[in-house]
């Protein structure tokens, strides 16, 4: 049986990967506040998706302010689907 | 899959879709500068008539800047507009974009879809101004080429654009069934341009404020969805 893909089996993580799944781009600000964290906290969790290539990161001004966008790569997209196959197959097992 | 956090991307994706209050004021904009303008234009009659004509051309120069200011800002300002509005009031919530529309098709369609519009609202004008159109029946006779136009726009964008907005159309048109039918919905003839202007941006603006309603509730169950045990501890 597949384990399930620690990067999104992890509470937080599994809900931004699902916030983007529906969504073509979030910025941070929007992460941050919808999921109620902490900027450094989300910070730490997009990076490990970034690491693992399931978010792509856009950086671009608003003036004169910075603005960081992710959107869910194709990877991303794949490995999520693969995640709840895992988990629906583990469930199945169940007596 | 978890049935909550299944729910995630749907509501995600109803919120993102119904952020119109950019729209809604886009909207109340293009209500209130024709209504601005034709009391200017009455003002303006009344003082040129009653003898202080240098203050009368200087209200008609003064509307023929509004007017210009006006056409360009509904041929390129108004998208640009509502996307700085959307911005601006959401600036709290962060940018969220949904998915979909169909950009190709839309970029194909909108090269003869828009002047095609353009050319039958001066149509309807010369036709008005020949009157060969009665002013009663204005506001249906765009209803003919303006209900299939904004049905056309909802729809080419169906998977970003807020399902409310179809609202807009439908109204415009049960209006146009109304004053056809006899129901006095006409304002004053000497008026007979906000016919138009009234039902057409007052409809679109409360299509827009409903899908911002709509999109607070799906704020709420979206956050409700998606705070994790480390946001709920925050």
């Amino acid at each position: 049986m597949n384990e399930p893909d620690p990067e999104i089996h992890q509470p937080t993580r599994l809900r931004i990967m699902m916030l983007l799944s529906g969504l073509k781009a979030a910025d941070f600000k929007f992460l941050a506040t919808t999921l109620g964290l902490t900027d450094g906290n989300l910070s730490s969790h997009m990076q490990r998706l970034e690491t693992a290539g399931y978010v792509e990161v856009a950086k671009e001004f608003e003036g004169r302010l910075p603005r960081t966008s992710f959107r869910l790569s194709a990877r991303g997209k794949s490995s999520l689907a693969a995640y709840w196959r895992a988990m629906d197959a583990i469930r199945s097992t169940r007596p | 899959m978890g049935s909550d956090l299944a729910d995630i991307p749907k509501w995600a994706q109803r919120y993102a879709r119904n952020r119109t209050l950019g729209v809604a004021w886009m909207l109340a904009v293009v209500l209130v500068v024709p209504c601005a303008m034709t009391g200017l234009a009455l003002v303006c009659g009344w003082v040129f008539r009653r003898g202080q004509r240098s203050l009368g051309v200087a209200g008609a120069v003064f509307l023929v800047g509004l007017t210009v200011w006006w056409v360009w800002f509904l041929a390129v300002g108004v998208r640009r507009f509502a996307a700085y509005l959307s911005g601006r009031l959401y600036t709290e919530e962060g940018t969220a974009l949904a998915a979909g529309g169909a950009p190709c098709v839309a970029g194909r369609a909108t090269r003869w879809i828009g002047p095609l519009f353009g050319a039958c609202v001066g149509a309807t004008v010369v036709l008005v101004g020949l009157g060969s159109i009665p002013l009663r029946l204005m506001q249906p006779v765009t209803a003919l080429y303006g209900v299939p136009f904004l049905v056309y726009l909802v729809l080419v964008q169906r998977q970003a654009a807020s399902p409310f907005l179809l609202l807009w159309p439908f109204l415009y048109a049960v209006h146009a069934a109304l004053i056809v039918a006899g129901v006095p919905l006409n304002v004053p003839e000497r008026y007979a341009g906000l016919d138009v202007v009234i039902p057409m941006a007052g409809y679109g603006l409360l299509a827009a404020l409903l899908g911002h309603a709509y999109s607070r509730y799906a704020l709420w169950r979206l956050r409700r969805l998606t705070r994790s045990p480390e946001g709920a501890a925050r």
